[in-house]
């Protein structure tokens, strides 16, 4: 027994230590971030190779699920409120969930999974090769190559796949609507756009930023405290974690900001 | 450029690698540390450039002092002191012309036609004129062990350092790349004035290029002298049979101690 609540104490311990220094590194590296991002002292060419390798190539999988979140909302929808009689709101319930909630939650979450733990294996194999020791050797700034051009091109690039999923989302239910016969599309159309605000689509780009930034500077954080000693098995289970991280955090900061968005306070 | 290091001590955890270490390489030496594995070499030569910080002493780099260097003096210092790394390290996502070009063109603000023309004359200056052609499209991936630690070299060669500083530099090599990447260390040592450091286990290489050599055992030097007089310890074998009980982990009688070793 005695033992059983030793091990859960330096669990818990363990956490928390781990959790104090994840937080630290990535104030941290958004301390580096901003002030480059402030001088304009970052590599450019990076950046554009980021936006491409890390938005322009996660268009196909966004769109494909955005049709698929907004065919699927708009069929649950229609049976569900079909119950009471209350068909005719499927398309403003679909629009205000899909823009509001699912675009920036969904788009953070793929994110994290595709670009997190990229970020994280790239930086991890570049310092069990001594690659990181190289380029500190060669007098090369790492915040400056490496982690701003990605925090970057994340915290920029995001928010346009969050309006992409939108659109795609929206069209994804449209179609299904017609299709099935359940939404005539110009009343479709009709009842989105009277459902939708300009601060509906703003919050949820809003919310893709953060959410971007925080998945570069958490797969950043994990990737460059890759112990070379421990080889290509640390490269593995900081991805890892790098992913479980970034997820909590694109989850947490949705959170925190549809709270504080909701109360007026953004 | 000289290179002065004073009590620099190192630790892993409780261990202590390396123990009040002294060392003077004059400007346009080659000095040679000699040891088994594991007995610290590496370590002591990423403290040189600020890679790494003991837990106490001093590293001198000309009248600079690294050990009481910032990161962003570390960078300017870096600009003077190349390091080739044991494994290359090169930048595998890079083309060989970019991994040369990179620090060129961000420290020494060469574009263009000048760029290129300083990373022929790098690569002409390690014999690899070969690759010109296909520099741009040539990936790391596609190179040879000695080809790799070639690149190495002349990526450090494109800061225009003046103190090069070598990790194992025949480690992994066939006797021939062996001879020519040692060979390519005397040379531009010799043509270009570089202060020279090279660490490594290659007894054959340390006497072929070191002005002084230092054998590295138990986190002390245990001997300090010239090729000419480790050659005299090493006729019996003794040096030898140092190095493999080092590597064995014997803990052998020090040769000499480097007090005496200067008095020889």
């Amino acid at each position: 027994m005695r033992e059983s609540a030793k091990g859960l104490l330096l669990a818990v311990d363990g956490a928390v230590t781990g959790a104090c220094r994840l937080a630290g590194d990535v104030a941290w590296l958004l301390w580096r971030t901003m002030t480059g991002a402030a001088r304009l002292d970052f590599d450019r060419a990076r950046l554009v190779n980021e936006l491409d390798r890390s938005i322009v190539g996660a268009v196909p999988l966004i769109v494909l699920t955005g049709m698929a979140t907004g065919a699927v909302m708009v069929w649950q929808t229609v049976e569900g409120l079909a119950r009471f009689g209350a068909s005719a709101y499927a398309a403003k319930i679909v629009a205000l969930s899909i823009v509001r909630e699912l675009s920036p939650v969904l788009v953070g979450l793929l994110a994290a999974g595709r670009v997190g733990s990229a970020i994280a294996a790239d930086l991890g194999s570049m310092a069990i090769t001594e690659q990181l020791d190289a380029m500190r050797a060669l007098g090369l700034d790492r915040y400056r190559h490496l982690v701003t051009p990605r925090a970057l091109a994340l915290g920029a690039g995001l928010p346009l796949l969050v309006l992409l999923f939108d659109v795609a989302g929206l069209t994804g239910g449209l179609l299904a609507g017609v299709l099935e016969g359940a939404i005539p599309w110009p009343a479709y159309i009709e009842s989105a756009r009277s459902a939708l605000f300009f601060g509906d689509v703003a919050a949820g780009m809003a919310k893709g930023a953060v959410s971007g930034l925080l998945i570069a500077l958490v797969g950043c954080a994990y990737g460059l405290t890759v112990d070379p000693r421990q080889g290509a098995s640390a490269v593995g289970a900081q991805t890892t974690a790098a992913v479980v991280a970034a997820s909590v955090a694109v989850l947490g900061g949705d959170v925190v900001m549809t709270r504080f968005w909701m109360r007026g306070l953004i | 450029m000289k290179l002065e290091v004073e009590g620099l001590t190192v630790r892993f955890g409780p261990r202590v690698v390396l123990d009040r270490i002294d060392l003077a390489v004059p400007s346009g030496g080659l000095h040679v540390i000699l040891g088994g594995s594991g007995v610290g070499k590496s370590r002591l030569l990423r403290c040189l450039n600020g890679l790494e910080r003991p837990a106490a002493g001093t590293v001198r780099v000309g009248e600079r002092e690294v050990t009481s260097m910032g990161e962003r003096e570390l960078e300017d210092l870096r600009q003077d002191v190349g390091y080739v790394f044991q494994h290359s390290a090169l930048f595998d996502s890079m083309s060989v012309f970019d991994n040369i070009a990179w620090a060129a063109r961000e420290h020494r603000g060469l574009r263009g036609a000048d760029l290129r023309e300083e990373v022929v004359r790098c690569l002409a200056r390690v014999g690899l004129q070969t690759f010109v052609e296909s520099m741009e499209r040539l990936a790391p991936a596609a190179l040879s062990g000695g080809e790799r630690k070639r690149v190495a070299l002349a990526r450090a060669m494109a800061l225009a350092p003046r103190v090069l500083l070598h990790d194992e530099p025949t480690a992994g090599l066939d006797p021939a790349s062996s001879r020519l990447v040692g060979d390519l260390i005397g040379a531009l040592n010799r043509d270009e004035g570089l202060t020279t450091v090279v660490v490594t286990h290659d007894l054959e290489l340390a006497m072929r290029l070191a002005h002084r050599i230092s054998l590295l055992a138990g986190g002390r030097f245990v001997f300090e002298g010239t090729a000419g007089q480790l050659r005299e310890r090493s006729a019996g074998g003794e040096v030898r049979r140092y190095l493999e009980g080092e590597r064995a982990g014997d803990d052998a009688e020090p040769l000499a101690s480097p007090a005496s070793a200067g008095q020889e």
